[in-house]
């Protein structure tokens, strides 16, 4: 009988950990990130000869695209397009073979009985071994599924010379004399090094009796040996794609760092590490550093992917497809468009759901009686109050020159000019302009100065209006929370549409929209996960959410600057060369981690100053803060004594520090209750 | 002259604080720009290639010598697992390896007085190594080897620096030739913390000493050899190679033209500056004002 679909709708979004993924998972869901691979002009090519390190925060896509190029997808991927393997070599200029360090196994690569020298070699030895495996499961692999064709004797030749290769002997039984004995003679090369770590950790007794594999020998020589017998693979490129590097200990990045650097074609490295995941730049020869552009080329993925905002959006679009496809009951209605189901909200519609409290109808405005909008509408009541201060006597008739109830940002926007002490007239005719569409330099002007600031003149309606939160919803604006990160984006739509399904799946089908407050909702749970799990970070977890709840509460108070100096301030700027070490181990972690992103160093607000390095704090944690999701405004330069004070005082101190770099005014209006960030 | 140092080399500063034990200051480094005075090309341009040298200069800070002594026995731990790899990679790696560099007696090339004798005091506390096994060369007989070191032990020389390779040919041929003789099993190793590679392959082919290096000086680190990375525009090269060889034979002679035996070389330690760097560095004759100044020897 035929397995009925379920067409109940199910989380599309659940599971998106590439490196829990199946093989056939990561094929239906890849979608090729054109960002990455057409860099060419750049100098970087993924497929071609320089080595190349995919740098990026957790979730942003490495693990996915390094599993991708590795033969085992790609020859899946071929056999479900083709009906046998053969022509697969002939698309193909390079064979990938994936190996992920795994944490764990690396940090027993160490005790106290055997010597650091001696661990170098054992793990040197290893990682010949892993990689040696994987070459001979490539050509099983490429075998078994019809992508080359040995002749017997070719096959038994090649397999006779790899056991030379690796200090053992064929077995004279032709039998004996294949690919899946070599693969278990590999294995029990990797037992023998296990088995040596259980046992050193436990006896000076134990001894390592195996034949040593020099560096280099299996990992460059076999590859040479193979393209001798295998003429199908001559002129390929097989690359090494080696994930979570940063898990490598110090001396273990150093023997990396040598083979990357000393690379012999046709063997190349593709290296996925976490941003400042490298410890050391070193190689084991003295004076030899890893250097980027001369010894590989480096990809950072947040800055790539955040360069071009279009594609970006449309490299989600297309990730999101794929997965909704998988689900039948939005496949069947045609909902596969993620554009489409996050929908879009304006910031100017957000203002008059703020304003009125709800969708309102052009026509409904218009009628809306204007007395009470006068002394019911709180930012209003504030232009009130500040045109009675100036002219007692005409306040009244000047007050509705300057509404605009259709759009309440305008409003803000003539309410930011009277606390800047613009010239009532100039306010007046600054406005008209703008709304006669002239064309000339006041338009230019009213439009410039609404443009740049309507977004944080927002973040000001909003606050206005308490308990009335901000929405953060719509396609474009979860690409921005997502900060470049994939893994982001996917979760942002997972708690979006947990919340839309649990509440009511039918309608959701029927509305073709997850509702504006289900997102809103699962950006913010998104945020407080994202926060929760920053304590747990290794190194310096507990420095960073002190830093980040404190960095959040002052960007708060900048938003709400009633003169908007810096509109939606979400990042900083530090001379980190004259930070303390440990307040720089815990920047490094910090961005390691991906909390807070690293951009391109600014030069200080006067012409002297120096460059400083900017550090944002990742989108995710807007909505936590109530914050902006946009890199505008500029905060001023974080001395070295207050950086590390948020980051390493104790809480009087911290309160005392936020204190004085929060917006004073807004500070004493609020009083203490501004340190609920940090104190949560 | 200040413009210059931070338009030439905006990190020298920095380098300077960071990696060179704040050995000079702006002060001094325009002291030494001020003996360039346009002698064999324009005035500017001499300062300018000087500020270039400077930038390629290596300088080997005390941590750092400590560091490059460690690697060195580390090296010889190597080849001690290359050697005998079942017994060095057992779980008493670490206890053999410890009782082999306890066992092997530790000398230095040279005299009591010089630099390389200097460097025992850090291999000694870097591997723990008993003061018995540390023994002058003047008094190191085959006798005193046969009492001293341990079986299967290996006797070391040590050395700060190895440029043509002309001290370590001489003090095989003076001493270590006949140690080896009567000890014909016995390994001799020659340590020298920097070395050419002109130096090691004439050590290598003339001697029997096992040289170890942690760092090798290539071609490209001679400063005026084609494949320089100080000067890889060939009509620079010739205009600096002009004038650092004509302030340095003015200084030190037509020996040290280049440095000795034309090493070409910028290196300082932290103890001293070898004479195979460029005398323009280190020389202090005729008012010359050095920026790494060099202790002459006496004898």
């Amino acid at each position: 009988m035929e397995k009925k679909e379920d067409l109940n709708p199910k989380n599309p979004f659940a599971g998106f950990n590439a490196s829990l993924m199946k093989d056939d998972d990561i094929i239906r869901y890849w979608a090729e990130p054109h960002l990455l691979f057409g860099r060419t002009a750049l100098g970087i090519d993924l497929t071609g000869n320089i080595p190349v390190v995919l740098m990026g925060g957790r979730g942003t896509g490495k693990t996915m695209l390094l599993k991708f190029m590795s033969n085992d997808i790609q020859i899946k991927r071929y056999l479900d397009e083709h009906r046998n393997g053969s022509g697969f070599l002939e698309k193909l200029n390079y064979i990938g073979v994936y190996h992920r360090f795994d944490g764990p196994s690396l940090a027993s690569f160490d005790n106290r009985n055997v010597s650091e020298e001696a661990w170098e070699t054992i793990f040197k030895h290893y990682l010949e071994v892993v990689i040696g495996q994987n070459y001979i499961s490539l050509l099983s692999n490429l075998k078994q599924s019809g992508c080359i064709r040995f002749p017997v004797n070719n096959e038994r030749l090649l397999v006779s010379k790899i056991f030379e290769f690796v200090n053992k002997k064929a077995s004279t039984d032709p039998r004996e004399c294949t690919l899946g004995s070599l693969i278990s003679a590999m294995q029990d090369k990797l037992d023998n090094v296990f088995d040596f770590i259980n046992k050193s950790a436990l006896s000076k007794e134990a001894v390592f009796t195996d034949d040593i594999i020099t560096s280099g020998k299996l990992m460059f020589g076999l590859p040479n040996l193979i393209q001798q017998y295998i003429p199908e693979l001559q002129g390929k490129n097989i690359i090494i794609l080696l994930d979570e590097y940063e898990n490598l200990r110090l001396q273990q990045q150093k023997i990396v760092n040598t083979l990357i650097k000393h690379t012999k074609l046709p063997v190349t490295f593709r290296v996925g590490t976490r941003l400042n995941g490298f410890k050391t730049f070193e190689t084991l020869i003295e004076g030899e550093f890893l250097m980027v552009d001369a010894d590989y080329r480096q990809i950072l993925f947040e800055s790539v992917l955040l360069a071009k905002e279009e594609k970006y959006a449309t490299l989600l679009k297309e990730i999101a497809e794929k997965r909704l496809r998988q689900v039948p009951s939005f496949r069947e209605s045609n909902l596969t468009d993620i554009k489409e189901l996050l929908g879009k909200i304006s910031p100017e519609d957000e203002a008059l759901m703020v304003v009125f409290g709800k969708k309102m109808r052009r026509e409904e405005i218009d009628k809306f009686p204007l007395e009470r909008y006068i002394s019911e509408v709180k930012h209003v009541k504030e232009m009130k109050t500040l045109l009675e201060g100036r002219h007692l006597s005409q306040a009244k008739e000047l007050l509705p020159k300057l509404l605009n109830p259709q759009n309440p940002l305008i409003e803000m926007v003539n309410l930011l000019l009277l606390r800047r002490d613009y010239d009532t007239d100039e306010i007046i005719r600054l406005f008209k302009a703008y709304s006669d569409r002239k064309k000339d330099n006041r338009y230019k002007k009213f439009r410039s100065l609404y443009e740049k600031n309507k977004l944080g003149l927002l973040f000001q309606l909003v606050s206005f209006n308490r308990p009335t939160k901000k929405l953060y919803a719509g396609f474009r604006v979860y690409c921005m929370l997502s900060s470049g990160i994939i893994r982001n984006f996917l979760e942002l739509c997972y708690q979006s549409f947990n919340r839309a399904i649990f509440s009511d799946d039918e309608q959701l089908v029927k509305r073709r929209i997850i509702p504006i407050s289900a997102q809103t909702e699962g950006a913010r749970t998104r945020a407080e996960r994202f926060l929760e799990v920053i304590d747990r970070i290794p190194e310096y977890g507990t420095e960073i959410k002190s830093l980040v709840r404190s960095l959040g509460a002052i960007f708060y108070t900048w938003q709400k600057d009633p003169r908007l100096s810096e509109p939606e301030v979400t990042y900083f700027c530090v001379d980190t060369t004259s930070l303390s070490e440990k307040a720089r181990k815990v920047l490094n972690a910090a961005v390691k981690w991906s909390v807070l992103q690293q951009k391109a160093p600014m030069k200080g607000k006067d012409p002297g100053e120096p460059l400083r390095d900017v550090y944002a704090l990742n989108h995710i944690l807007a909505p936590y803060f109530g914050i902006s999701y946009r890199l505008r405004g500029r905060f001023p330069t974080l001395s070295k004594m207050n950086l590390e004070t948020l980051m390493l005082g104790n809480d009087a101190e911290k309160q005392r520090v936020i204190k004085k770099l929060s917006r004073e005014e807004h500070f004493e209006k609020r009083g203490t209750s501004l340190l609920e960030f940090v104190e949560k | 002259m200040r413009t210059l140092i931070q338009r030439r080399c905006p990190d020298i500063m920095e380098r300077n604080k960071y990696l060179w034990e704040d050995c000079l200051s702006e002060k001094k480094i325009i002291m030494w720009l001020e003996n360039f005075k346009g002698e064999f090309s324009d005035e500017s341009t001499e300062k300018e290639i000087a500020l270039d040298l400077l930038r390629h200069f290596l300088y080997y800070s005390e941590d750092e010598i400590r560091h490059l002594c460690k690697t060195t026995l580390s090296m010889l731990k190597h080849e001690k697992i290359r050697e005998d790899p079942p017994r060095y990679l057992g779980g008493k790696s670490r206890l053999l390896l410890s009782g082999y560099l306890q066992g092997c007696i530790y000398s230095y090339i040279g005299y009591l007085s010089e630099s390389s004798s200097h460097l025992l005091y850090h291999f000694r506390q870097e591997c723990n190594i008993p003061i018995s096994q540390i023994i002058e060369p003047e008094i190191l007989s085959p006798k005193k080897v046969k009492e001293c070191l341990s079986e299967n032990c290996a006797l070391i020389f040590l050395d700060d620096f190895c440029g043509t390779g002309q001290t370590g040919l001489k003090f095989w041929k003076s001493r270590a030739k006949k140690i080896q003789k009567d000890h014909p099993n016995t390994k001799i190793y020659y340590f020298a913390l920097v070395a050419m590679q002109m130096g090691t392959s004439r050590i290598a082919n003339r001697t029997e000493f096992k040289m170890i290096s942690p760092v090798i000086l290539k071609e490209e680190q001679r400063v005026f050899s084609d494949l320089s990375r100080a000067f890889p525009d060939r009509k620079k090269r010739e205009i600096a190679k002009k004038m650092c060889g004509g302030y340095s034979e003015r200084l030190e002679g037509k020996d040290y033209k280049y440095g000795f035996g034309n090493s070409q070389v910028l290196v300082g330690f932290h103890h001293n500056i070898p004479d195979n760097t460029l005398p323009i560095f280190w020389s202090d004759s005729q008012d010359w004002e050095p920026l790494f100044r060099r202790k002459r020897k006496r004898f």
